[in-house]
C-alpha cells in the first residue's frame, strides 16, 4: 500500500501540492512485524509482562537484515 | 464469594485478536487488559493535558463479538504503592465494567507510579512493593477503596519479584495472604510469577501455596518465560513449559475456589516463538485437562485468618524497612534514569535487570509507535547513535504510561535537534497519524519534499535517494469513525 498523491485535494496553488493520506499507512508493516495491530493498538498501555520487550529487537533485526548484515534472532543479553 | 466457574481462557491484547478468534473453541473465557484498548480522549488535538481516557469502541465490539465471558485484568491502576494511581483510570474502568460485565476483575499488587500531583511519575514497569506491615496496610486500603468504588469482586495478582528478600520483609505467602484476608478479596495466583520467583531465589512455589489462604485463589495465570543474565523472566514469551504445567497439576487440585485458568502471551512473542493456531488449540486442551483437576485434593487450609495483631507479630522487622513512600522513591531511583539520587539506593543485583527491562519497554514503545522515524534514524545513523539518543532522552524524561505519550515526548525531544533532513516533518506526520486515530479528526502536516518517495523508501527498509524540494500539505485522515 503506497501513499497515492493522485488524491490531491486541490490543484497546485502557490506551488503547494495537497494530498490526503490515511493514518494507517503508518503501520502497514505486516510483513515486518508479523502480526496485525492497528494504530490504536500501538498507543495504549503496553501488555502486562515482567519480561523483556521484544519490539525493539524486531525493528533492529529488520534493519540489520535489510542492510545485509548478520541477523540476530535472539534479543541481546541471551 | 459466589462466583461462576468460567473455565479456561486466554489474554486478549492488540495483535492477538485474529489468532484467538481462530482458536476460539479452545477457550471458555477471554481476559482483556483494558488499558491496551484505551486512548487519551483527544479533547485537545495535540493530545496534551489530562484528558480522560476513552475506550476504543471498535476493539470492544470485536471483543464482545467473540461471545465469551470476559474478565478484566487491569494494567494501569496497580494497588501496591502509596501513591494514588492516575484517577483517570476510574471512569474508564467503570465504562469498561459497564460494557463487559465481568464476574470479577484484577490488578497487580505492584508499583506503577511514584509521587503525587505534578510530581507523579510512571515507573514504566510493574515493580515489587516492599513486603512490610505498613505496605500491607497501604495495599489493603487501596483495595478497599476500589471495592467501594466499583462494588465488584476484586482479586490482586501475585507479582514477580526479581529482588532478593530483604531482612525483615514478610515472606511472599504471608504478605499476599495478609492482604487477601484483611481486604476480603481474591487472589490471582500467577503460577509463572511465583515459579520465576523460586527460580530467582525467593520462596518456593510449594511453600507459597502452603502459606496462602487457598480458598481465596479465584484465578490462576500460566505463561512462558525466558532466561536473561542468570534470571528467569516472566516474559509471556512462549507456551507454558512442561515443568510449569506439572506444577499446575499439583497445585490446581488444592484450590477449592478456582474459577478461571488463563494463559498469557505477548502478541509479538507469538510470532517470534513460531506459534500458530494449532499450538494455541493444543495449549487450551492441556489447560482444560488441568482445569478438570481443580479442588480434587482439597484439605482444610492451614492458614487461618490473619488479624492485624498477627500481622504485627509477623512483621517485627518493619522498623528496619523503608516506608512504602520511601520504597517508592527508592524504586524510582533504581529504574528511572531521570530520577534524582536518594540517600539509600536499593542494593540488589536485580536493579540492573529492572533497568534493562524498563529500557527495553521504552525502546519497544518508540519503535512500535514511531516506526518510520525509528527506521530512518537506524538506517541513517546506526544503532549506537540511536541508543545514545535514547540514553540522553531517558536522562531527561521519566517513562510515560501510555505509548502515545512516550512517543510524543520522544518526538519532541528529537524535533529540537537538527539530526537528519526532513526528520522533523516525518515525526510530525507520525504524531498526526496518532492524533487522527485518537480524535477521529483529520490532521494536517507539511512536507518540503515528496512524502510518497520518502515514506515508501523507509517502508522498504532503505534510505530515500535525493528528495527534490517540494511543498506538500498532507491531510492525514482517520480510518475509523469516532463517536
Amino acid at each position: 500500500m503506497g501513499i497515492e498523491m493522485k488524491h490531491a485535494l486541490a490543484t497546485q496553488k502557490d506551488n503547494v501540492v495537497r494530498v490526503s493520506v490515511p493514518a494507517e499507512i503508518l503501520f502497514d508493516f505486516k510483513k515486518f512485524a508479523g502480526i496485525q495491530k492497528d494504530i490504536l493498538g500501538r498507543l495504549g498501555c503496553a501488555a502486562c509482562t515482567s519480561g523483556h520487550d521484544i519490539r525493539w529487537d524486531i525493528t533492529r533485526n529488520f534493519v540489520v537484515d535489510i542492510k545485509g548484515q548478520i541477523h540476530e534472532s535472539a534479543p541481546r543479553g541471551w | 464469594m459466589n462466583l461462576p466457574d468460567l473455565g479456561v481462557g486466554i489474554v486478549w491484547l492488540p495483535g492477538l485478536e485474529a489468532t484467538i478468534a481462530s482458536s476460539l473453541d479452545a477457550w471458555d473465557l477471554i481476559e482483556v487488559e483494558p488499558q491496551a484498548f484505551w486512548t487519551k480522549a483527544g479533547a485537545r488535538d495535540d493530545g496534551r493535558g489530562n484528558e480522560p481516557f476513552r475506550l476504543n469502541e471498535g476493539a470492544f465490539e470485536q471483543l464482545c463479538a467473540q461471545r465469551r465471558p470476559v474478565l478484566v485484568h487491569s494494567v494501569g491502576y496497580a494497588v501496591g504503592g502509596s501513591t494514588p494511581s492516575d484517577a483517570r483510570n476510574l471512569p474508564a474502568l467503570r465504562a469498561t465494567f459497564d460494557r463487559l460485565k465481568p464476574a470479577w476483575w484484577s490488578e497487580h499488587a505492584s508499583l506503577q507510579t511514584t509521587g503525587c500531583g505534578e510530581d507523579r511519575r510512571a515507573l514504566g514497569f510493574l515493580m515489587p512493593p516492599i513486603q512490610s506491615r505498613s505496605s500491607v496496610d497501604t495495599i489493603v486500603d487501596n483495595i478497599r477503596r476500589l471495592q467501594d468504588d466499583f462494588g465488584l469482586p476484586f482479586a490482586f495478582e501475585t507479582g514477580v519479584n526479581y529482588l532478593r528478600p530483604r531482612p525483615g520483609e514478610l515472606p511472599d505467602s504471608e504478605f499476599w495472604g495478609s492482604i487477601a484476608e484483611r481486604a476480603g478479596c481474591g487472589i490471582l495466583l500467577d503460577l509463572h510469577n511465583i515459579w520465576a520467583n523460586e527460580r530467582n531465589g525467593r520462596q518456593s512455589v510449594a511453600s507459597v501455596v502452603e502459606g496462602l489462604p487457598l480458598e481465596r485463589v479465584w484465578e490462576m495465570h500460566l505463561a512462558g518465560g525466558q532466561p536473561y543474565k542468570g534470571y528467569w523472566l516472566d516474559a509471556h514469551s512462549d507456551l507454558p513449559p512442561d515443568e510449569l504445567l506439572a506444577l499446575a497439576r499439583r497445585v490446581v487440585p488444592q484450590l477449592p475456589a478456582l474459577h478461571a485458568l488463563v494463559f498469557e502471551i505477548v502478541p509479538d512473542y507469538l510470532v517470534h516463538a513460531g506459534l500458530d493456531v494449532g499450538d494455541l488449540v493444543r495449549c487450551g486442551g492441556v489447560l482444560h485437562e488441568i482445569w478438570s483437576l481443580r479442588g480434587s485434593a482439597c484439605v482444610a487450609s492451614s492458614t487461618e485468618t490473619i488479624t492485624r495483631e498477627e500481622c504485627d507479630v509477623l512483621s517485627v522487622g518493619d522498623a528496619a524497612l523503608p516506608s512504602p513512600e520511601m520504597w517508592g522513591t527508592q524504586i524510582r531511583h533504581a529504574v528511572d534514569r531521570s530520577a534524582p539520587s536518594v540517600d539509600a539506593p536499593i542494593d540488589d543485583p536485580a536493579v540492573g535487570i529492572y533497568r534493562d527491562l524498563v529500557d527495553a519497554v521504552r525502546m519497544g514503545t518508540i519503535a512500535d509507535a514511531l516506526p518510520l522515524s525509528t527506521r530512518y534514524l537506524l538506517l541513517a545513523r546506526g544503532e549506537d547513535f540511536f541508543k545514545a539518543l535514547l540514553q540522553t532522552y531517558w536522562s531527561l524524561h521519566a517513562p510515560e504510561a501510555f505509548m502515545s505519550e512516550e512517543a510524543r515526548a520522544f518526538a519532541e525531544f528529537l524535533a529540537e535537534k537538527d539530526l537528519l533532513p526532513h526528520l522533523d516533518e516525518l515525526l510530525a506526520f507520525e504524531l498526526a497519524a496518532h492524533r487522527a486515530e485518537m480524535s477521529g479528526k483529520v490532521q494536517r502536516v507539511h512536507f518540503t519534499c515528496d512524502p510518497n518517495r520518502f515514506i515508501q523508501a523507509l517502508k522498504a527498509g532503505r534510505l530515500p535517494e535525493a528528495l527534490p524540494e517540494l511543498e506538500v500539505e498532507v491531510e492525514v485522515t482517520p480510518h475509523v469513525e469516532m463517536e
